[in-house]
């Protein structure tokens, strides 16, 4: 069966756009882990639906979520990824209190005038935040969606068990790619592809090549068996996983008992991996033009029983290993991207391609009803 | 006869192996071989019997999980009680009064300049420099022809590549690696990590 997406849809400057109002700023999108949040005046900055985004813990231990534009000139509160910093603009030194309130302007009286009404409706922009265990999402829409209607109450709940388990340090890294952002949510969610891309990599590390879906998805046979419920698009995989075993292991809280390589799907752009409930990362994959994406990758153990030293080796070298994948991957797609052309037919996909399908589905209802 | 035993299994244990004998050539010198992955379980049996008093020891791992694979193999030679010995090519050139720690390698056509500091585990390769005043921590790896500039301070586990430069009076935090080559300035925070396909710094975000 073709794709219902075309070439333009992975090419065109103006599908973007739309898809940065119909999706990035009105579903519930992932933003980071809670657990590197947990100090006062922690923040992270992320960049959704191209508005820049600050989240921020208080000194009152409440976790917000604001525009990170300066109500006086619209520079940004918070340079950093990461960091722990009061809401302060570095540049003219605009401070704000908790709430995103303007707190103090240097030199209100000799320089700017305001008076007090007026700096009193002067504030940051807030967003909706939730936090689902230890991931935090945030939903730019003025009348934010519930999150319970775009994924199911047991998915948040699988997510919620998991995440609990995240260690509160953990490793960071931004890297481009010359593709577009959706291939790569497609890619994930491909377990087809693993033994041929990742022939001598990832592949030699599960057990059995073929993920076991839960709950399982019989291939449909046209796309009114598909369905359009995004609901459906975010979803868990359970499969055995050979982890390597070291002393370190002995040290975390595991999520889960066994060996098994969990993926949580999240619709549009997340997938939530934890490795036999012992190492855990977020890939998200972010949009910067049509045709070049970047990849967010955090990663972090299960949370640490004891000090342990070699933390930041240990993660630097899962993260090097995770890189190899990603890069494995990235050759591939940059080619697809590179070869997309309007002319050339839809993309075939076969039974079990159907979460393609459903997919494609959803994001064009999105596309319709939202930009 | 004192004993100088050197474990190891790589490039690194052949140099160390290869200094040795001109700088303990009254010494028998023993090349014990150990993987990186066989430290944990070793239960070094080359050292029973042997005198803590007449035997050195020598850790030529490389810089695996950031030097922890050498720190572990050196706080196990140091549990059962062994010093361990620093190994300085007399091609080198190194200052009277730079300050080298146990289980130390510098190579041949290193420099190291006047009031340095070379902590415990440090592995300075080939050609690299070490200029004056410079402070390198526990544990830290420095590629052949890196250049560590004057008054500068290295964080324990650090690993600097082959060809970084480290300009003068900068600051590098540790538990971290630089292996793309270039000139790098000022502070770099603890646990950052540039090169290996990453294009922009790595970091890690730490308990706050």
């Amino acid at each position: 069966m073709r794709s219902r997406l075309n070439a333009r849809h992975y090419t065109s400057e103006e599908v973007l756009a739309r898809e940065q109002v119909a999706l990035f700023q009105r579903l519930w999108i992932f933003a980071g882990f809670r657990t590197l949040l947990s100090a006062p005046d922690a923040f992270l900055t992320h960049q959704i639906g191209g508005i820049p985004i600050v989240v921020q813990n208080g000194r009152d231990n409440v976790l917000r979520a604001f525009v990170n534009r300066c109500a006086h000139r619209g520079a940004p509160i918070q340079l950093d990824d990461f960091g722990q910093r009061r809401l302060a603009c570095p540049y003219h030194g605009w401070t704000y209190d908790d709430a995103g309130r303007v707190k103090s302007i240097p030199g209100n009286d000799a320089h700017y005038g305001f008076d007090d009404a007026c700096v009193a409706g002067l504030r940051l922009l807030p967003v909706a935040l939730r936090c689902i265990g230890n991931l935090v999402f945030v939903n730019l829409d003025k009348d934010p969606c519930p999150i319970e209607t775009q994924f199911h109450q047991a998915f948040l709940d699988a997510l919620a068990d998991a995440s609990i388990y995240l260690d509160d340090e953990a490793i960071f890294a931004r890297f481009p790619a010359a593709y577009n952002w959706k291939l790569n949510f497609e890619n994930v969610v491909d377990w087809n592809h693993v033994p041929f891309v990742h022939s001598t990599s990832f592949a030699p590390l599960m057990a059995a090549n073929r993920a076991t879906a839960l709950p399982p998805s019989p291939p449909p046979d046209d796309d009114a068996t598909v369905g359009n419920d995004i609901r459906d698009l975010s979803y868990t995989t359970i499969a055995p996983f050979e982890m390597r075993p070291w002393p370190w292991h002995a040290a975390v809280d595991r999520f889960g008992e066994k060996d098994h390589y969990y993926n949580f799907f999240l619709y549009p752009n997340v997938n939530f991996i934890s490795m036999s409930g012992i190492i855990f990362l977020a890939q998200q994959f972010m949009p910067l033009q049509a045709n070049r994406s970047e990849t967010r990758l955090t990663m972090c153990t299960a949370r640490t029983t004891s000090r342990l030293p070699a933390l930041p080796a240990i993660l630097w070298g899962h993260l090097r290993a995770e890189k190899q994948v990603i890069d494995e991957d990235i050759r591939v797609l940059e080619g697809l991207q590179r070869g997309m052309s309007e002319d050339a037919s839809p993309v075939i996909h076969g039974a079990y391609e159907s979460r393609l399908r459903r997919i494609a589905n959803v994001y064009l209802d999105l596309m319709q009803t939202g930009a | 006869m004192a004993d100088l035993i050197i474990f190891g299994s790589g490039a690194l244990a052949r140099e160390a192996q290869s200094i040795a004998r001109s700088t303990h050539a009254s010494s028998s010198l023993i090349l014990q071989p150990l993987a990186t992955d066989e430290i944990s379980k070793s239960p070094l049996d080359v050292l029973a019997g042997k005198d803590p008093a007449t035997t050195q020891v020598f850790a030529a791992i490389g810089y695996a999980a950031l030097n922890f694979a050498r720190f572990d193999l050196w706080a196990k030679l140091r549990l059962l009680g062994f010093r361990c010995a620093s190994l300085v090519d007399p091609g080198a050139m190194v200052d009277p009064t730079a300050k080298i720690l146990d289980n130390v390698l510098v190579a041949a056509g290193v420099v190291v300049g006047a009031d340095t500091v070379l902590g415990t585990g440090s592995i300075v390769q080939a050609n690299a420099s070490i200029q004056a005043g410079s402070k390198l921590g526990k544990f830290i790896w420095v590629g052949p022809g890196a250049v560590i500039g004057a008054d500068t301070t290295i964080g324990s586990h650090q690993v600097i590549g082959s060809g970084v430069v480290i300009a003068d009076g900068s600051s590098i935090g540790g538990h971290g690696e630089i292996s793309t080559p270039g000139l790098y300035q000022g502070t770099l925070a603890k646990g950052t990590f540039v090169g290996h396909g990453f294009d922009r710094p790595v970091r890690m975000i730490e308990r706050r």
